[in-house]
């Protein structure tokens, strides 16, 4: 009798494993017995076999980190600007979210000056910078297709650009109604579309590449964060951060096909090549999903350490990385600046550690995205014609910016001129001091700003004092806390401030442009991080204007004098003098190679 | 009967009051609040490990104590130049009912403007009943400042 309900259980359990898609590709991942962290042997320093690189937008430091894979070794840092945020390879958007690169640039957003860093990849330095208009406030940017253009959203103006590389010429597409905050964003593959989030909108903004033009809002889960388009460009995936779903929508209808619950906190996502799964970030449930494209639904989970932001994909499909904004009990500590982490995850189905954890390494500054190469596209150095691999001596487009000789490399200036002062006891709020200057008293904390809005007039001396206040940090649940204010812009490197909890700093500096600039955390502090905002305001009293994004300094703010060293403005393109074309038309095609 | 239990009661009464009141008397620390931050700041300005350390144990560990590496770190940032003058101290009770010191003062630091930048700060002291000494509330856990999030909350 027994053995007969032993049987029947024994034959039912194997119905279900052959019926059941799901348990069993629970059982061929490793299901509940998975040990996540899996400690590989280590690589001997040199010579390291590593066959791709990643390129690391280091935030608030400033620099492109330089990563070897898979050894995760970081190899060299580059000096970018202020606070950098997403990379982009030269070449075309083709493929999974490393596109095809063409081996010559590595495009890389600077939110706390409004610039573009242009990375010679064969020399491994920088050798232009591109402003964008003012005002703009970049955050993200998307190569097209062809490689020639890119598509950029203004995150701190609400409005989104295109942007023609080899002249710096933009043209710039208003997105009200106000506060509208365009943010992550996709290009899709076949030349059309240019969608992209919008935080305050709860929406997925629709854009035509050529023309450029605003064709519609899609309503989507409540903050959509990351977009990404299917290789096949047939659905875009965003991230709904605060409703813990992905909507996936359809390309070719414009409207959400489904909405599909995923991990509580997703944030980014990243799509292989051929465009079966896509992953993830969770900040809250520290995991990383995996949704079956096909099937719309999650068919795995990855326990990753602490707190994970962006994620990025090897090239070869073959490990995605969860780029973790804290380091909670991995490493020594270093300050104010604490060291953020990858953690580098295998992601090949028929690897024996698939969904282990293979390694964690600190990295510098915050881990804002990183792309991947194969490493042969870059070639080697010692072959005594080094020289030849500038772009000055690179077969000539005609293009102004590469007649400038005589700047090899670009030397950005990265302030960090405050100083921390006694605990300021000020009520928040703008006073004029004994000796004149205008005092900026405001405190930070966890998700905002004391005052929100700032108001000074054109020549003032400025004095800010902030104090974060933060006593603890809710959600992340980290003791320390550190919180940043910068006024982005012309303001960018004058108050580039991050402060540890209960301590006041200060910086002063005259501010000689006018113009409204927004202010904002840049060092990552929780999920709504990115909320973290305030507007400071420089009225131009003298000729009785009052700023606004209508009324301001564009013109000479764009042109960020003082921003590179030893140079004048001549080496800073594009900006207002090179916004307002009309970038519509057969010319300005942005469709594939 | 009744009598030996009140009598008891009585002596046990007695004894409760005269513990509270020798502990709420408890002798305050010799060094004042005034002192203890002077000779903060003072070793801030000095620098180095061995004044630095000195300073780090000059700091409450109540709500929070920064490791050596963070605290090192930290006032590193302070200009060895600041200035502390002016100072005094008042006792007042936080929401805990503990003793906190209060020391209002003011510092000067250089100014990118020229000259030296003077303002007012205050500074919160712990008591730490254990060494009955003062210690620094470095990261102001004891300052009561969530009004200003509601007013500028984002």
């Amino acid at each position: 009798m027994n053995k007969k309900y032993l049987l029947l259980i024994f034959v039912l359990a194997f119905a279900a494993f052959v019926v059941s898609p799901d348990l069993a590709s629970a059982i061929k991942t490793g299901g509940a017995d998975r040990d996540w962290h899996e400690v590989q042997d280590e690589l001997n320093d040199a010579p390291l076999d590593d066959y791709m690189i990643m390129y690391n937008a280091g935030g608030v430091d400033g620099a492109a980190a330089v990563i070897g894979l898979p050894s995760m070794r970081t190899y060299r840092h580059i000096k970018v600007g202020n606070d950098l945020h997403e990379p982009v390879f030269g070449g075309s958007n083709a493929g999974n979210n490393n596109g095809t690169p063409d081996g010559k640039w590595l495009y890389v957003t600077d939110k706390g000056v409004n610039t573009l860093g242009v990375i010679n990849l064969q020399t491994g330095v920088m050798e232009r910078v591109i402003a964008f208009p003012f005002p703009f406030g970049i955050h993200h940017c998307n190569m097209a297709p062809n490689g020639k253009y890119m598509f950029c959203t203004g995150e701190l103006s609400g409005k989104v650009l295109k942007l023609e590389l080899a002249t710096g010429r933009s043209q710039v597409i208003d997105v009200p109604p106000a506060p509208s905050a365009p943010d992550y964003g996709d290009v899709d593959r076949h030349g059309d579309y240019f969608m992209a989030g919008n935080y305050y909108h709860s929406t997925t903004m629709v854009f035509s590449q050529n023309p450029f033009k605003f064709i519609k809002e899609i309503p989507v889960g409540k903050n959509p964060h990351d977009h990404h388009f299917t290789p096949d460009d047939r659905w875009l995936f965003v991230m709904d951060k605060l409703s813990a779903t992905v909507s996936i929508i359809n390309r070719k209808e414009l409207k959400v096909q489904k909405v599909v619950p995923t991990g509580a906190g997703p944030l980014h996502s990243v799509i292989d090549r051929k465009g079966k799964y896509d992953y993830q970030s969770n900040f809250v449930s520290d995991s990383l999903t995996k949704i079956d494209v096909q099937k719309m639904k999650v068919v795995d989970e990855f326990p990753i350490h602490y707190r994970v932001g962006h994620i990025a994909l090897a090239i070869d499909d073959k490990f995605v990385f969860a780029l973790n904004k804290f380091s909670t009990g991995l490493f020594s500590p270093t300050g104010v600046v604490y060291p953020v982490n990858h953690e580098m995850v295998d992601a090949d189905e028929t690897s024996n550690s698939y969904g282990k954890t293979l390694k964690i390494i600190p990295v510098d500054g915050e881990p804002h995205n990183a792309k991947v190469l194969f490493s042969s596209i870059i070639y080697r150095w010692e072959t005594g014609e080094g020289e030849k691999l500038f772009s000055k001596n690179l077969p000539n487009t005609g293009a102004a910016w590469e007649q400038t000789a005589g700047h090899d490399a670009l030397n950005p200036t990265h302030h960090y001129s405050y100083k921390y002062v006694p605990r300021d006891t000020e009520k928040p709020g703008v006073r004029v001091a004994a000796d004149g200057v205008k005092e900026v008293h405001i405190r930070g904390f966890s998700y905002g700003y004391a005052p929100r809005f700032v108001r000074v007039n054109k020549g003032d001396k400025v004095r800010i004092i902030f104090t974060n206040i933060d006593k603890a940090a809710g959600l992340t649940k980290n003791p320390d806390v550190t919180m940043g204010f910068l006024i982005h812009g012309p303001y960018g490197a004058k108050t580039h401030i991050v402060s540890p909890r209960g301590i006041s700093a200060m910086t002063e500096f005259v501010a000689d442009i006018a113009g409204e600039y927004e202010f904002y955390c840049q060092h990552f502090c929780g999920p709504l991080h990115l909320e973290m905002r305030g507007t400071f305001f420089v009225d131009d009293a003298k000729a009785g204007k009052q700023a606004s994004l209508g009324s301001g300094d564009y013109d000479r703010a764009s042109r960020h004098e003082g921003l590179l060293e030893g140079g004048g403005d001549y080496q800073v393109e594009g900006g207002n003098r090179n916004s307002g074309a009309d970038l519509s038309g057969p010319e300005h095609n942005t469709k594939g190679i | 009967m009744l009598k030996k239990t009140f009598k008891k009661l009585v002596g046990l009464i007695i004894v409760v009051l005269l513990i509270g009141c020798s502990s709420s008397q408890q002798k305050l620390p010799e060094e004042t609040p005034e002192k203890v931050v002077e000779r903060f700041f003072k070793l801030l300005g000095e620098g180095g490990p061995s004044s630095l350390t000195e300073a780090r144990k000059m700091v409450s560990d109540k709500y929070y104590h920064p490791t050596e590496e963070n605290f090192k770190k930290w006032v590193d940032q302070y200009p060895s130049s600041t200035e502390i003058k002016n100072l005094q101290s008042k006792i007042i009770k936080d929401k805990r009912d503990e003793k906190i010191a209060q020391v209002t003062l003011e510092y000067s630091v250089p100014s990118d403007f020229g000259g030296t930048y003077t303002a007012k700060s205050s500074m919160n002291l712990i008591l730490d009943h254990k060494s009955n000494s003062w210690k620094i509330d470095f990261t102001a856990e004891t300052l009561p400042e969530e009004t200003y999030k509601k007013e500028g909350g984002g």
